[in-house]
């Protein structure tokens, strides 16, 4: 390895060597771009000169075919092209890519970059970009095979290479039950399909397991994969841990799969099941834990981005999340595209109250739940309005510490990363930016504001005082008299042009600075917001009974009626103004111990819901805020950067008729819309792909959720595209799917070695033989439930933990799943990351698993239990004995040499002991390679 | 014959929890010795990590950067606005601790680490450290994973990917915290995108038995007897299904795997077991959890654990938001013994040097009074304080007796030379024979370093 990374450094420049190396593998007319050069640019040299425009350098690109060819590539003159003299170039500071991004060119890769320009250095476009065609089905001999095989063997055959053998019916029916429900054939089921000579045999068995409900168990797991699919609200999260309702999304999952629910709504139900028209209880609603099952994020943005990685990567295997801080490194993903989906998804939000699934029956817990509920939601309102409310009085009191800011210039801060203390005195940062927008969004003309915003533009070092003075002598005189004004409690009276208390308090202060000026205003507006809980205070106590009553035009009701004052009040109190703010803003201000005892409260809703028995199902569900905020791109992905507006709507490279807005309201519909076009020519890959490589254990695509320029050629793309049509013809059906790809001699070959296949493709893309398949930790702990005889099959419902002791023998699907903190056995058994859609898990082999194989509780519990299950423990003889334990384990009986192993053990064995011989071997048929892995 | 492994070796690095560094299981696969101990980008000194973690916040005025003028103006107002953290903070709390230079250095340390200061020779004090917020669960996040916000692997496990474990018997990232877990759980020390296998095994240290410190490493309902008959059926079952199924590499993996976790049940406990150190040693480290788990933190890294974690308490133990001088004193009495020992014991089997130890909190304190809710200073606290702090690193190719940056008259914020928790991350990476730009791993179409697109490597406190 460490050899690798020398060789280039060693042999650069040696052109000769090209030549020989060319020579020898004779590839001269083969060169295709997007399988051979497209791959070499994307990893060494479209991070300088590729779609992004913001890095690009010597403004040079090299992914689209006329730039290239303006000037560094000349078609067939590799000698004259300078890409190709500058990645030969002897000459370090000229050589490319440069050293210091620590990558080069292989002898074999230039090679291939010389024949290409040789051969015209034909472009083509990215193949996962290019539309989706049925294509023809390929001649292999007079074989009555399937059209899948006929696209496999057609490509083994091109090297000389054939399928293995097909596996036994009882290895067979073993593969199809792990794959479609994740659990073991029973014995009875075993010989059945054995004995059954039908040609029909297979399909029977498939149909049956393909209507079994644990179908949606097994296959719900994988997707919950993709959806990243958590229990807890995970990291920064401040207070509340767990959602209560996740297990809603889950059961969804489980359900839609189990009723074959067509691809493209189970798609739009996740993204948009609020958008469809459903009734507000439609079980349905649930699908939208997709979006919002995520990890829940201190801000807005990167809730959002979670979302669009989830909904990119997961359906379209598309890396669109680069794109938030500049254009896509490789793919045609610009920063525009990616706040269009931020848009999209941005302008969505949970509900307060989560709508309930269903009718719930009205037992005495859900009453019970209703009437706690709707005390605790009481308690929590009556503090949150009144809190609110004297928060917001205080920020009119406080208007000059926002406004001395503001002089100073301070630079807006992104209030994502905010976390503060407050007491009663200190700035709340929303609130500065609150005023920052608001005096902003005002005309120089404002009558108040007006002053202030024309002294904000003085040059502040010289001679403050004296420009200051000179302007607001003159807004005096625009004033003209004010003698021929009716008094001031008249209604009829008026407001000259600029408010006057503003001029006078100015001109009176002759202040020096803009500091000194926030200053006057903060003063003033404290004295407005006094004498208006006053001017309350005094018209309230005339409405006493018995109180004689003031005319409305009293003088005492000057303050009230002062047209002067409305004009300064306007700015305090009017909804649009930075102190007037919503209930679910202020009570985001609120002094520290305050906000605690209100989260407390709130806490206790949510403990409700997440406890109390009679808590019924809700849907995470979203809404699209009616009036939105505006979306704009953030530069360099920083929100306080704001670059132009963006519209929701779809990606750019795979909208085939132009990109028009989705449509207000229904936002997420048309995103769904788009991923699930028949045009769009990626969902359907991508889906497809998933499926195979869950039969596989790799995909046609090996890199499942990167299928842009940075991903791997599919090895078999006229097979990809093919399964992508019968999809389509075939209603989105992805049980139709599973059938398909099982009734091949492919699928029923058997996983065996065989070297002459290895040399010639030791990747196995061609699949010469089944790749073998491990029990995901999901199937391993399922399985060993199964055959211990202690599996719970209960679907649907709360989550139970699965590391609890006795253990709580359900499907480990349904097992609480903590983002933070994964169970350790998810963690040994490499469990999916719940933080981001996990396409493909990792697959590690480390002592921890075979530790856990040895010794855990886990495992020798159930050996415990199958060892003493009936029908073993009374068995006729020790080799019955044996024999029962292997069928119900493997799916097979003993070999004569595995049962003398076995008796031969169980007799060495003392009987003295705290367990007994046939616990420790039904351990060992547990923990055995023949378990975890399947043939 | 085609037995010859069917994976890449750098897969197999991968699957086996190895990093793709590491020459141990290169040996095992292809027998054809390599030398142990290089690593991926070039040779780096240090081999192990012990990252002490003074969770909660050690105040730097208190401990390693003595300010004369905070004492002059006790009880007044700062010459600034104080700066903006958590809580509001009012006049100037000098430190009720004294502080003398100690050692050929002439590095000061107040007087509430005693022994600790007799080894300044041995350490490099940072003063000018900075992180973004006065937030512990944003800043731990931040020196543990270099992000803030998103979900990022640690410190730890970038090492252990990068470099693998030297001992397959034992995890290779171990975090150590007496008691329960501090804030921010085991988001401290997750993988993340990495797989699995890199995050940090917890071990609660409050617990004095080896056998029930890590999982599975022990079967207690099993003789000695039992188990070995017990294995060797299992062993001749998997040989007979291979033999089957030749040249299957993933179930010859796994029948090495029950190999190495056979003999690792033995070797795990024996390297939890502390009691097992004689008499003199247990008493150089003194009593106590924290003290405890430095000893063990040392035998970890002596049987070639990559990285060790040691938190000083669950939630926050340093976090001194009332009465410094009681709670900081206690807090430090309880592992200062343990450090200095630490120090003295790796130097004197000659581990030192190829251990890199850092020792620090998720951010300092204050130098002004912490105003409680009353509005006062009455209760003699201090605030957390992200613009300036100190830590300190010894062993593992660190220039000992060095002070690099400063803080301002006062202590408050880094004004010379500040070092950001990437320019630390880059630091450490290098002396472990890593460049920070180099390591990094593909993922989501990206490739993801520890220090993002920062990240500068201090060469100043480089032996």
């Amino acid at each position: 390895m460490l050899n690798r990374r020398r060789l280039p450094s060693t042999l650069f420049g040696a052109v000769s060597l090209i030549f020989a190396f060319q020579a020898c593998v004779g590839f001269a007319a083969e060169v295709r771009f997007n399988e051979h050069i497209r791959p070499i640019l994307a990893e060494h040299c479209l991070h300088c000169h590729g779609p992004d425009a913001g890095d690009r350098q010597a403004d040079l690109r090299l992914d689209v075919e006329g730039a290239a060819k303006e000037s560094a590539i000349i078609p067939k003159k590799p000698h004259e092209s300078e890409f190709f003299l500058r990645i030969t170039s002897k000459d370090p500071d000229l050589r490319m890519p440069p050293a210091d991004t620590g990558k080069s060119l292989s002898i074999a890769q230039i090679a291939l970059l010389r024949q290409w320009i040789l051969n015209g250095a034909p472009f083509q476009d990215h193949w996962a970009f290019e539309p989706i065609k049925k294509p023809k089905r390929p001649k292999v001999g007079n074989t009555t095979t399937t059209d899948i095989d006929r696209f496999i063997l057609a490509a083994l055959k091109t090297r000389g290479l054939n399928l293995a053998p097909a596996i036994s019916k009882q290895q067979l029916i073993r593969r199809a039950t792990f794959d479609l429900i994740g659990l073991p054939p029973t014995w009875e089921e075993v010989t059945a399909f054995v004995n059954d000579t039908s040609p029909q045999a297979f399909e029977k068995v498939i149909d049956r397991l393909l209507d079994s409900p644990q179908y949606g168990e097994r296959w719900g797991r994988h997707w919950l994969d993709i959806a990243r699919f958590a229990d807890t609200h995970g990291g920064s999260a401040i207070g509340f841990k767990k959602f209560p309702f996740s297990y809603t999304y889950r059961d969804y999952v489980i359900r839609a799969l189990n009723a074959d629910l067509p691809y493209n709504r189970f798609v739009t139900e996740q993204l948009a099941a609020d958008q469809l028209g459903l009734g507000e209880n439609d079980p349905a609603l649930a699908a939208l834990g997709f979006l919002t099952v995520g990890m829940q994020f201190r801000n807005p943005h990167d809730t959002v981005d979670d979302q669009i990685d989830v909904v990119t990567r997961g359906l379209l295997g598309l890396t669109v999340t680069c794109a938030r801080c500049h254009d896509h490194k490789y793919d045609a993903i610009p920063t525009d595209d990616y706040y269009s989906l931020y848009a999209t998804l941005g302008s969505s939000r949970l509900p307060q109250l989560l709508p309930i699934i269903g009718q719930p029956p009205e037992t005495k817990s859900y009453l019970d739940y209703q009437s706690a509920l709707s005390h605790r939601q009481e308690e929590h309102d009556n503090m949150s309005r009144e809190q609110s409310a004297i928060m917001q009085s205080r920020l009119r009191m406080q208007v000059s510490i926002y406004l001395r800011e503001l002089a100073k210039g301070t630079p807006e801060q992104d209030l994502s990363t905010t976390f503060l203390s407050y007491r009663t005195d200190d700035l709340r940062p929303l609130v500065l930016n609150r005023w920052r927008t608001y005096l902003a969004s005002l005309s120089k003309n404002d009558p108040v504001f007006g002053p202030w915003l024309r002294l904000s533009l003085l040059n502040s070092k010289t001679k403050f005082r004296e420009q200051c003075l000179e302007l607001i002598e003159s807004l005096i005189k625009e004033n003209g008299d004010a003698t021929k004004q009716p008094a001031m409690e008249k209604l009829t009276a008026k407001a000259p042009r600029w408010n006057p208390r503003v001029l006078e308090a100015i001109a009176k202060q002759k202040p020096a600075s803009l500091l000194e000026v926030a200053d006057i205003y903060g003063k003033l507006f404290t004295d407005v917001h006094q004498q208006w809980l006053n001017v309350l205070m005094g018209t309230s106590l005339e409405a006493r009974i018995g109180t004689k009553v003031v005319p409305d035009e009293d003088s005492r009701h000057r303050d009230a009626n002062s047209p002067i004052n409305r004009q300064l009040r306007r700015h305090l109190y009017a909804p649009d103004t930075p102190t007037a703010m919503v209930e679910e803003v202020a009570v985001k201000l609120l002094n520290r111990p305050i906000r605690d005892n209100l989260v407390g409260r709130k806490g206790s809703i949510h403990n409700l819901h997440l406890t109390s028995p009679g808590s019924p199902p809700r849907a995470m569900a979203l809404r699209e805020e009616k009036q939105a905020d505006e979306f704009y791109v953030f530069r360099r992905g920083n929100p306080i950067d704001r670059g132009k507006p963006v519209q929701a709507r779809f990606l750019t490279a795979l909208s085939t008729s132009g990109t028009n807005p989705f449509p207000i309201g229904k936002q997420r519909l048309g995103l769904a819309r788009s991923i699930i076009d028949p045009s769009n020519p990626l969902t359907r890959r991508v889906i497809v792909n998933w499926v195979w490589q869950h039969h596989f254990g790799l995909g046609l695509v090996r890199t499942p959720d990167d299928f842009g320029t940075r991903g791997q050629q599919p090895t078999h793309p006229q097979l990809l595209d093919y399964l992508a049509t019968m999809f389509l013809e075939e209603g989105w059906s992805l049980k139709k799917l599973h059938r398909r790809v099982m009734l091949t001699d492919v699928y029923q070959q058997a996983a065996i070695e065989n070297s002459e296949s290895h040399i010639k493709d030791p990747e196995n893309k061609l699949l010469w033989r089944m790749p073998r398949r491990r029990l995901e930790m999901e199937a391993m702990r399922d399985s060993m439930l199964l055959i211990s005889g202690e599996l719970d099959t209960t679907m649907g419902g709360r989550p139970f933990n699965l590391l609890s002791k006795p253990v709580v023998p359900r499907r480990s699907i349904y097992a609480f799943v903590n983002r933070d903190i994964l169970s350790s056995m998810a963690s040994t058994f490499d469990g999916a990351n719940p933080n981001a859609c996990t396409a493909k898990r990792p697959e590690t082999n480390v002592p921890q698993q075979t530790l856990f194989a040895l010794n855990s509780g886990f495992i020798q519990d159930r050996a415990v239990a199958l060892a003493s299950l009936k029908e073993i423990a009374s068995a006729k003889s020790d080799a019955e004995r044996v024999e029962l334990l292997y069928q119900r384990t493997y799916s097979r009986s003993p070999e004569p040499q595995e049962l003398k192993l076995a008796l031969g053990y169980i007799r060495s064995q003392k009987e003295k002991s705290k367990t007994n011989p046939w616990q420790r071997l039904a351990h060992v048929l547990l923990a055995a390679n023949e378990f975890v892995f399947v043939d | 014959m085609h037995d010859q492994p069917h994976v890449s070796r750098r897969e197999f690095f991968q699957r086996s929890g190895m990093g793709f560094g590491s020459l141990a299981l290169a040996h095992l696969l292809s027998g054809d010795g390599v030398a142990a101990g290089s690593a991926p980008h070039f040779a780096g000194k240090a081999k192990h990590v012990i990252h002490v973690f003074l969770n909660g916040g050690m105040s730097q005025v208190d401990t390693l950067d003595p300010k004369p003028e905070l004492t002059k103006r006790g009880g007044q107002m700062l010459p600034f606005d104080n700066l903006q953290t958590e809580r509001k903070t009012g006049v100037a709390l000098p430190s009720p601790f004294k502080f003398k230079k100690h050692g050929e250095s002439g590095i000061p340390i107040s007087e509430i680490f005693p022994h600790l200061s007799q080894c300044v020779d041995e350490m490099a004090v940072i003063r000018s450290m900075h992180v973004e917020l006065p937030n512990h669960e944003m800043s731990l996040m931040l020196m543990n994973t270099g992000d803030l916000r998103l979900v990022r692997p640690s410190l730890g496990s970038w090492l252990t990917w990068g470099m693998g474990s030297e001992n397959q018997n034992l995890p290779g990232f171990i975090a150590l915290c007496p008691g329960g877990l501090p804030v921010g759980g085991a988001g401290n020390w997750r993988s993340a995108f990495l797989p699995g296998v890199y995050q940090g095994t917890y071990v609660d240290t409050s617990k004095t038995d080896p056998k029930q410190l890590i999982e599975y490493a022990h079967n207690d309902r099993l003789t000695t007897q039992e188990q070995k008959s017990q294995f060797d059926l299992l062993q001749t079952l998997n040989a007979r299904h291979l033999s089957n199924r030749p040249s299957e590499t993933a179930l010859e993996a796994r029948i090495r795997s029950f190999e190495l976790a056979y003999r690792m049940q033995v070797e795990a406990t024996d390297a939890f077991d502390v009691q097992q150190e004689p008499k003199h040693i247990l008493e150089l480290y003194g009593d106590g959890p924290q003290n405890r788990q430095l000893l063990m933190a040392r035998r970890l890294v002596e049987r070639g654990v990559r990285f060790v974690q040691t938190w000083h308490g669950k939630m926050q133990p340093w976090d001194s938001h009332s009465n410094i001088n009681a709670s900081h004193r206690k807090v430090a009495s309880e592992c200062d013994q343990g450090l200095a020992a630490l120090i003295i014991d790796l130097k004197q089997r000659g581990l030192l040097d190829e251990t890199l130890i850092l020792c620090t909190g998720e951010f300092g304190r204050t130098p002004s009074v912490e105003m409680g809710t009353n509005g006062t200073g009455a209760a003699q606290g201090r605030d957390h304080n992200h613009w300036g702090f100190s830590l300190w690193l010894a062993g593992g190719g660190i220039k000992g007796g060095t002070i690099y940056g400063a803080t301002d008259d006062f202590g408050f914020r880094a004004v010379e030379n500040p070092v950001s928790a990437h320019d630390l991350h880059a630091t450490m990476l290098h002396l472990l024979g890593m460049d920070h730009e180099r390591l990094t791993y593909r993922y989501a179409g990206r490739d993801f370093r520890l220090t993002d697109v920062y990240g500068k490597v201090i060469q100043e406190i480089i032996a």
